[in-house]
């Protein structure tokens, strides 16, 4: 009994088997009763143990992977965030965390992770309520500018937030209320594929949502197409066709003596989709739809709108069709709440690129409300996608022709 | 455990209660010289022997002591529960040396077979009601002698801690008792007499001494641990 050791048997009162970790990190199998910790009388080392027997105690005993894929989110992300719960857990039960990293081991993560903001993200979440921190901030400081110290900062306050906001987070349904949640937002705000369309600007601001504790929902989507008498022909949309002076069938005889061109190639004309938020605030006039279709004749674009617990998707452009007033005003007409930003956009998912959303970056869900957690939701649809957003209808048509 | 099966402690208190000779094992400070105590004793007298490699079997059997003018055989307590049909619980029988090991194999034989006399030339026979109850720590098939390992066809392992040992803990300590009293390694274990002395003295030095003084160097984390394990 004169060695350090936890005692994980006090969790549930049940035989584990604790063995020296090779490296100084931990892990701990709560199924099969194995803890691998560090066994020295380090603070260091006793912060690990800790922490891993908090993992024991609030972390729910299913497959890490599986919750990945259950609720869409990086096992990076899920980790992180967890350990960040863990950390409030154990300040919670009067334990000192006193981490785990040394100067010298913080400068050495914080240099290599430099390139990325995803990494720089979760150093620091990882690192948060913890002595860490301070240690990871100091070395921030060092090689970061202050603008993008305080944008990292405000991403992992915001994450924090979320944590926090959930119901049980000593408790393992706080896996579910606190970290999944708060994993949503830190892929949101850190993708790994960078950010969302290459700026920052199409980002949803998240903040603005406002940290709602009951879990939000999107509305149910029905996606509509208008009849032939609410649309019109769009002359623009005709196949295009050039002549050249090469090719394989001569299909353009008569232009031998002209200039000899006298092959044709079918050139595509500029598509892509374009979603329009109808709700609120937002407006949609037919010379805006004319200006889209001008930039890119071959263009499917869609509006929704919805009301209560239901909204829906209108094609208004789609194969050299455009909806006339009439058409515009069906469109209009199927409520003034978003709802159903997250299906509308899953459903812009699937379609041909670029793929443009037009919208102020306020989603909500039934009944209309507002939430983080539906927000980190649909700008995860939007990274993976590659969707970008942008405010006004009027700047479609320069984005199109980009 | 599979639904067919007892738990072990009532299934400990079954066999003590209506076997001839049992033979119970397992970590020190799990409950088994209680259990072997505690069972229903059925109008027997208990009698109770620690064994050392130096216990001579003159200490099981009986000898003769001065009184008065003469010297006055007196049964030791084997030959007392054989004559009377008591309860001998014989505590650590995997310490009993060669003098106390061939008496035992004499002892603990069958009822049949099982027969001594004694110095005073008299013949004594067990008494049918006999009982003998042996704890040890260790593994029986390798540390008892084939033949005294033989002498205990019912041997039970004791592989929890007893619940009755357990519920003597305030609630806050039970769990972490129940898991480190058979815990794998030996250099983990904590028996419940320890578990028993630091709920003793949390009470009057306070949590942080009482540990220091019960647990060692494993003071602070079984101190985390018990703190982890309240928060909820």
């Amino acid at each position: 009994m004169n060695t350090v050791s936890p005692l994980p048997e006090a969790l549930d009162g049940r035989k584990w088997v604790v063995r020296q970790s090779a490296s100084g990190s931990g892990s701990i199998d709560t199924v099969a009763r194995n803890m691998a910790v560090p066994l020295g009388g380090a603070d260091s080392d006793r912060f690990v143990r800790n922490h891993e027997m908090a993992h024991g105690k609030i972390t729910p005993k299913v497959s890490s992977g599986k919750q990945c894929i259950k609720f869409g989110v990086s096992m990076l992300s899920l980790q992180y965030c967890e350990d960040l719960r863990v950390h409030h857990f154990l300040n919670s039960a009067g334990i000192e965390c006193t981490g785990s990293l040394t100067e010298h081991d913080t400068g050495r993560c914080v240099q290599s992770y430099l390139a990325s903001p995803r990494d720089l993200a979760a150093l620091l979440l990882s690192s948060l309520h913890t002595q860490d921190f301070t240690r990871v901030l100091a070395a921030l400081s060092e090689r970061l500018d202050i603008s993008r110290l305080n944008a990292l900062m405000a991403g992992v306050r915001l994450i924090d937030e979320r944590l926090q906001a959930g119901r049980g987070i000593s408790r393992p349904i706080g896996f579910r209320n606190c970290t999944i949640p708060a994993a949503k937002v830190f892929d949101a705000l850190f993708p790994e594929t960078g950010i969302s369309g290459g700026d920052a600007e199409s980002q949803i601001p998240l903040k603005r949502l406002g940290l709602e504790r009951r879990p939000a929902k999107w509305g149910t989507l029905s996606i509509k197409e208008l009849s032939l008498s609410q649309t019109r022909r769009v002359p623009l949309a005709s196949r295009i066709r050039t002549f050249t002076d090469t090719g394989a069938i001569m299909s353009a005889v008569h232009r031998l003596p002209v200039d000899g061109r006298i092959f044709t190639r079918n050139r595509a004309h500029k598509g892509g989709t374009v979603l329009i938020d109808l709700s609120g605030s937002m407006s949609l006039s037919l010379d805006d739809l004319d200006r889209i279709v001008a930039a890119a004749p071959a263009a499917t674009i869609a509006t929704y709108s919805g009301h209560s617990t239901t909204g829906t998707l209108y094609i208004v452009a789609k194969k050299g069709r455009v909806a006339n007033a009439a058409g515009l005003r069906v469109a209009r007409s199927s409520g003034n709440g978003n709802i159903v930003d997250g299906p509308a956009l899953q459903w812009l998912a699937q379609q041909q690129t670029p793929r443009l959303w037009v919208s102020d970056g306020y989603v909500t869900g039934k009944h209309d409300r507002a939430s983080i957690d539906l927000g980190a939701e649909a700008q995860i649809i939007c990274n993976k996608a590659g969707i970008r957003r942008v405010e006004k209808a009027e700047a479609v048509a320069a984005r199109l022709k980009r | 455990m599979a639904k067919d099966t007892l738990p072990v402690w009532d299934l400990v208190r079954t066999v003590v209660e209506h076997s001839r000779t049992t033979l119970l094992y397992g970590p020190p400070g799990t409950g088994k010289s209680f259990a072997a105590h505690t069972a229903d004793l059925g109008g027997r007298t208990l009698y109770s022997v620690t064994l050392t490699p130096d216990t001579p079997a003159a200490e099981l059997r009986g000898h003769y002591v001065p009184v008065g003018n003469e010297f006055k055989w007196q049964d030791g307590p084997a030959i007392r529960a054989w004559r009377e049909g008591g309860r001998l619980v014989i505590n650590e029988i995997d310490h009993a040396g060669g003098d106390a090991l061939s008496f035992l194999l004499n002892c603990l034989d069958s009822p049949e077979t099982a027969c001594l006399t004694l110095p005073t030339g008299e013949m004594v026979l067990p008494h049918h009601d006999f009982q003998a109850v042996a704890t040890m720590n260790g593994n029986p098939d390798q540390d008892l002698p084939p033949a005294l390992r033989d002498r205990f066809p019912v041997c039970v392992e004791t592989s929890e801690a007893h619940p009755a040992g357990i519920a003597r803990l305030p609630q806050d300590l039970q769990a972490a008792a129940k898991g480190s009293v058979v815990a794998t390694d030996p250099a983990r274990r904590v028996t419940l007499r320890a578990w028993l002395a630091f709920a003793g003295l949390r009470d009057r030095i306070g949590p942080e001494a009482a540990a220091q003084a019960v647990f060692q160097a494993r003071a602070k984390d079984v101190l985390d641990a018990l703190r982890i394990a309240a928060t909820c």
